[in-house]
């Protein structure tokens, strides 16, 4: 417990003290009510936490994640598209086609080692850098729209706002993107770090997810996501 | 600033400033102030977003409260 929240339970039991004489022995009803709105802040102070992980560690953590995968796809010569899969385990992988692109995988593959095969296609298997943020619980329980909105909004601040829309495909339209990706690998074979998030969140509700294409349009990156 | 301390900021403002004018206003029932607090801790939260350590009880708290104050509010009306 730190200052923080020393306070907070020092101004609710304070607080509290104060609700209960001024309401009963003083019948002052102005400071009955300032003493419930100290009880309020207090705990307030309480459930606030003071050494949250800041949205530019977390962002920075993601940036670099992406090395090591374009270091192995540099290695590999590899430049398909991914395909984002939710796996047996339910964990999202992305599944990038070794040789010629001969379409998206089917979900039953084996997650051992670095290479699977699919349908005699060989694919290399990924995990995204996003793969266990959204396995956090405000993230597994909300719908599509809210749970990008948390991670790359409130989470990451990788974005001012999100919007989304679906039609025949998931169309997310990312305000002021901030990620700062220097793998050009990686960004063409699983896209920028918001399109990754935003694949691997739809992956983990639809199955399988490739990143069609991204569009920045002024101060807004339109990511245009394809569910198999 | 980060935005959590910010909010306990904001939100203690509000608080104060509500106790302050409803006071010299004379306003002596004491579900207005419980009210305008509600309704100040929600619009500081929609707005600033800040973090929870756990689930929001102080929210849930409030909002029962101003549930129950309506429904007296209500029922008073119909009495009438």
């Amino acid at each position: 417990m730190d200052k923080l929240n020393i306070l907070g339970a020092c101004l609710t039991v304070f607080a509290t003290v104060l609700t209960i004489w001024s309401y009963l022995f003083l019948s002052n009803i102005p400071l009955t009510a300032l003493g419930v709105g100290l009880i309020v802040l207090g705990v307030s102070f309480i459930l606030t936490p003071t050494h949250p992980i800041p949205p530019h560690t977390v962002r920075a953590l993601l940036e670099g994640a992406t090395l090591n995968i374009e270091a192995l796809l540099e290695e590999l010569n590899i430049s398909n598209r991914g395909y984002y899969v939710r796996a047996a385990d339910e964990r999202v992988y992305v599944l990038i086609p070794i040789g010629r692109d001969a379409g998206p995988p089917s979900r039953e593959f084996e997650v051992k080692g670095l290479i699977a095969k699919n349908n005699d296609r060989r694919y290399l298997i990924v995990i995204p850098p996003s793969s266990e943020i959204i396995q956090v619980e405000e993230v597994s329980k909300a719908g599509f729209n809210d749970a990008l909105s948390y991670v790359l909004v409130d989470l990451t601040e990788l974005a001012e706002s999100v919007e989304t829309s679906s039609g025949e495909r998931f169309i997310v339209k990312v305000k002021k993107p901030r990620g700062y990706l220097t793998s050009l690998r990686f960004r063409n074979v699983l896209g920028s770090l918001e399109a990754s998030i935003a694949a691997s969140l739809l992956a983990k509700m639809y199955g399988v997810v490739r990143i069609v294409n991204e569009v920045d349009e002024g101060y807004e990156r339109i990511i245009t996501l394809e569910v198999f | 600033m980060d935005k959590n301390i910010l909010f306990n900021i904001v939100l203690g403002t509000m608080i104060v400033s509500t106790v302050a004018v409803l006071s010299s206003l004379g306003e002596v029932r004491l579900d207005v102030y419980v009210s305008m607090y509600t309704l100040e801790y929600f619009v500081a939260k929609a707005v600033l977003r800040p973090r929870r350590r756990f689930f929001d009880i102080l929210g849930l708290a409030l909002f029962l409260v101003f549930s129950i104050i309506v429904c007296f509010r209500v029922w008073e009306i119909l009495q009438a």
